[in-house]
């Protein structure tokens, strides 16, 4: 259970796991392969991992779903975004895959808007809104897609990570034509091979905005050098971070650390660095 | 634009046909009210800021709204209205980020209702009311898209008992260079030294360029303004604002400019927290802020000297009744 474990408080957590979430084996089967993914945790939901992705196999249906990404997210804070790679129902054709504009759960009504990666980072695939149902449908409407778990994870991961990093590839794997009762197991596996790529690509996006967006990892590093130095109360530790932050913006640079680590405890070293940021230039470049 | 998305009840309106048709590699979501996705929890400002997507919606309720106090230039009746939601620039001192879950862009296409709650407004007072354009978002920056300025021009054009400020900080000044001005319409800019252009106002035209479209504004008849807000502390400020002053007063026909306005930085608190919470390490938030009146701003003896400095730079070419300190 190591992967579930609760990690440590720290504000030096690197966000840069990307995690594929599928709800049947031959839907993570091309992943496993492609990533070359190794098996964390095999009781209960099944939890896989490299040193960049992680993929959570949580069983058909949204709670399931919803309930296995809850507790990976709890547990997990170094995870940046949530994948669901699957296969709906439609009204397209077998094989064509999409992006989810939106996500519905059919028994709430209640919806949600992915905010979608740039086309150029998805090489344009289509988007469609995605209705989660309770049970398999053969109600195939145009320009909707059905599944089974899409609003579950939607619901529980939009309360840890933002819209940006929740996205859905979906690819059809049965329409009106060709409904449920024809649909055929063995396929799942060579409709997903489409979806890899996609994950891949929008993964790297997702990191790289990630980083653009990332605190100044020395300046973490260096707040919880501190206060596994010196006894910080909660409080304490957010103004500390402040009063570096607020150092870093002035000065561009970070405190020097040595005498900070050899204060004697927390009010005098926050009173310290008060005094030091009071005394530093505050200037926008050049008056002339 | 990567993604539009457009209410269904305004899904046939020219406006949203018209702007679609300027994107015909976006892929376009319908919805059924921008509230649904622009208010929605968990969004990421930042990044919706670095690829944002735009939102066609029709504004319900009411279209105009009385300005705060002190939010004028002499009227005695004073609204604004905004016909769009968010704005294109990245300023970090900008109330909108705190204000708004999201960072994508909401354009009412229904300008026809705003235009004629303006003419209703406008005929229940017997001397001229003040339209502000430009609260919610920069007035002209979207406007290659919205067309919006051309629609209010035409119909404040027939409201001689009306005004309208379009307040930017947005060079795309041809729909104005394309038609006669209107003597009852001020072409306002929002200035700043360079220094603080580059280092807080991301994304915005640079100033040399703001005083640039201003003097061809003047030259084409256009009444223009300046608001100087809000000022930003640093320790050099008068070294900063004079060169910064020197600089506006040399590019701009000062007399003839129709009004002036000033204001410090102040954010509601709320406000200032969420923004120290996306930009930690802002030079604009280190600086010593205290809590007044509800507003974060900068201590009273800062303020107080940085106005009047100002007020005494401005004093030898601004008259009396061009000057509008903001409160």
């Amino acid at each position: 259970m190591r992967s579930f474990e609760l990690l440590k408080k720290s504000y030096t957590i690197r966000m840069n796991l990307i995690c594929i979430v599928t709800a049947l084996p031959a839907e993570s089967r091309v992943f496993i392969d492609a990533l070359k993914l190794k098996t964390i945790l095999d009781h209960g939901w099944r939890l896989y991992g490299n040193s960049e992705y992680l993929l959570l196999q949580t069983g058909l249906g949204k709670l399931k779903a919803a309930a296995a990404v809850s507790a990976l997210l709890h547990t997990r804070k170094d995870i940046r975004a949530i994948i669901n790679a699957g296969i709906a129902g439609g009204s397209a054709k077998i094989g064509d895959t999409f992006m989810a504009h939106q996500v519905e759960d059919q028994g709430s009504g209640e919806k949600w808007y992915p905010h979608l990666p740039p086309q150029r980072i998805v090489n344009s695939i289509p988007t469609s809104a995605i209705e989660t149902l309770d049970r398999p449908s053969d109600g195939y409407r145009s320009n909707t897609l059905f599944d089974m778990e899409a609003a579950g994870i939607m619901s529980a991961a939009s309360s840890y990570l933002t819209t940006d990093a929740i996205q859905f590839i979906k690819v059809v794997s049965d329409t009106v034509d060709s409904p449920l009762e024809l649909f055929k197991p063995s396929m799942v596996t060579t409709l997903m091979q489409a979806t890899v790529p996609i994950v891949q690509s929008i993964a790297n996006w997702l990191t790289d905005t990630g980083n653009a967006q990332s605190r100044s990892l020395s300046l973490l590093e260096l707040h919880d050098n501190i206060v596994a130095t010196i006894h910080h109360t909660s409080t304490e530790k957010h103004q500390l971070l402040r009063l570096l932050q607020q150092h870093c913006a002035l000065t561009g640079a970070m405190p020097y650390a040595p005498p900070l680590l050899k204060t004697a405890n927390a009010s005098q070293l926050l009173r310290s660095l008060r005094t030091t940021n009071a005394d530093l230039p505050l200037v926008y470049g050049d008056a002339t | 634009m990567d993604s539009i998305y457009v209410e269904h009840d305004v899904a046939e309106h020219p406006q949203t046909l018209r702007i679609c048709s300027r994107y015909p590699k976006a892929r376009i979501i319908p919805i059924k009210r921008h509230s649904d996705i622009f208010n929605s929890r968990s969004q990421n400002f930042r990044e919706q800021k670095r690829n944002p997507s735009l939102i066609l919606a029709r504004k319900h309720g009411k279209f105009i709204h009385p300005t705060p106090p002190g939010y004028h230039v002499g009227g005695k009746y004073n609204y604004y209205f905004s016909h769009m939601l968010n704005c294109i620039y990245d300023c970090r001192y900008c109330f909108l980020q705190g204000m708004y879950q999201s960072g994508n862009y909401v354009v009412f296409v229904n300008t026809e209702d705003f235009l004629d709650d303006i003419s209703r407004k406008t005929e229940q007072h017997d001397s001229p009311s003040w339209y502000f354009s430009g609260y919610d978002c920069d007035s002209l920056a979207l406007d290659p898209v919205t067309h919006f300025v051309n629609d209010c021009l035409d119909h404040f054009e027939q409201l001689p008992n009306a005004w309208l400020e379009l307040r930017t900080k947005s060079t795309q000044i041809r729909p104005l260079l394309n038609r006669p001005a209107l003597a009852n319409v001020v072409v306002a800019y929002s200035l700043s030294p360079e220094a603080i252009v580059k280092a807080e106002e991301h994304g915005t035209p640079s100033l040399q360029k703001r005083l640039d479209a201003l003097a061809k504004l003047q030259a084409h008849g256009w009444k223009v303004g300046l608001r100087f807000d809000p000022l930003l502390y640093s320790d050099d400020f008068e070294e900063l604002y004079e060169h910064f002053f020197k600089q506006v007063f040399s590019a701009i026909d000062m007399p003839q400019v129709h009004s002036v306005s000033l204001g410090v930085f102040r954010l509601p608190k709320g406000f200032h927290r969420k923004l120290v919470r996306m930009y930690p390490e802002s030079k604009l938030l280190a600086a010593p802020l205290n809590l007044r009146d509800s507003m974060m701003t900068y201590p009273e003896e800062s303020e107080t000297a940085m106005r009047k400095f100002c007020f005494k730079q401005l004093n030898t070419v601004v008259r009396d009744d061009q000057f509008f300190p903001c409160s």
